[in-house]
């Protein structure tokens, strides 16, 4: 059965739960609580935003200034292959012809997606970089050839 | 794991060349057959030779040193380049012949 000197021991304890040693002597004998007054959610947001990767904005804008090129190039690979022919008499030279085909078709996807894959951690300029370097390499010359004959060819009909 | 990736992409790549290689060997004789020899485009149907193996072997080095799936990626790219840039070279070849006499 508890006595009364009990409750003031338990007393005793939570006080020196809540305070440490050595806070009388620097002014801080209450116990440290949480100041309710605090905009803690404002300190939260800016340790968010201080997380992110350095230079992921830069390369953001480059995902997405360079993704509507490359949707570009790829319509203009599939409108390529349909210009070409391979004028094989042979089955396994009219098959590797299409297996070509598919891949350029893929080529533009591909770097994209690799280019995206492979500099997550590299600076944004590298990313520019890649992604500008293949949309030079992988312009659809054969679509491209095809429409500027027919442009010449409608202009000197006018 | 680490020879395989190559063998299969140099087989891949191996598929490339038979195309820049026949025309290496069979367009001059066609030019020269039909009167415009002088017109062969060397330049275009060297490059489109020496394309496949400089892009296998960028492929190696640029994943060199990455996970097998990044190799595996890496040179599937260098594989569809290498026949994108076939298909691009076999049209300029068209683009730029002369008119057969």
């Amino acid at each position: 059965m508890a006595r009364a000197g009990d409750v003031d021991e338990f007393a005793d304890d939570d006080a020196d739960a809540l305070s440490w040693a050595g806070d009388e002597e620097q002014g801080r004998a209450a116990p440290r609580l949480r100041d309710a007054d605090a905009e803690t959610p404002a300190t939260v947001t800016g340790d968010v935003e201080r997380d992110e990767a350095p230079g992921s904005a830069g390369r953001r804008a480059a995902t997405v200034g360079f993704a509507l090129p490359y949707l570009v190039l790829t319509v203009g690979w599939i409108l390529s292959v349909q210009q070409l022919s391979s004028g094989a008499t042979s089955l396994f030279a009219e098959v590797l012809w299409q297996f070509g085909e598919f891949l350029a078709i893929l080529a533009a996807p591909f770097w994209f997606a690799t280019t995206l894959s492979l500099s997550r951690d590299s600076r944004p300029l590298v990313r520019v970089g890649w992604l500008a370097l293949g949309f030079g390499v992988l312009v659809p010359w054969p679509f491209v050839l095809s429409l500027l004959a027919a442009l010449r060819f409608a202009g000197s009909l006018a | 794991m680490r020879i395989v990736i190559p063998v299969v992409f140099a087989i891949v790549f191996a598929l490339a060349l038979i195309a820049p290689v026949s025309d290496l060997g069979a367009l001059p004789a066609i030019y020269d057959a039909y009167g415009i020899g002088d017109s062969t485009p060397w330049a275009l149907l060297v490059l489109n030779v020496l394309a496949p193996p400089v892009l296998f072997v960028l492929g190696l080095l640029i994943g060199r040193g990455r996970p097998p799936m990044a190799r595996v990626l890496v040179l599937i790219v260098a594989a569809a380049v290498a026949f994108a840039t076939y298909f691009s070279v076999f049209a300029w070849v068209q683009a730029i012949q002369p008119p057969l006499g």
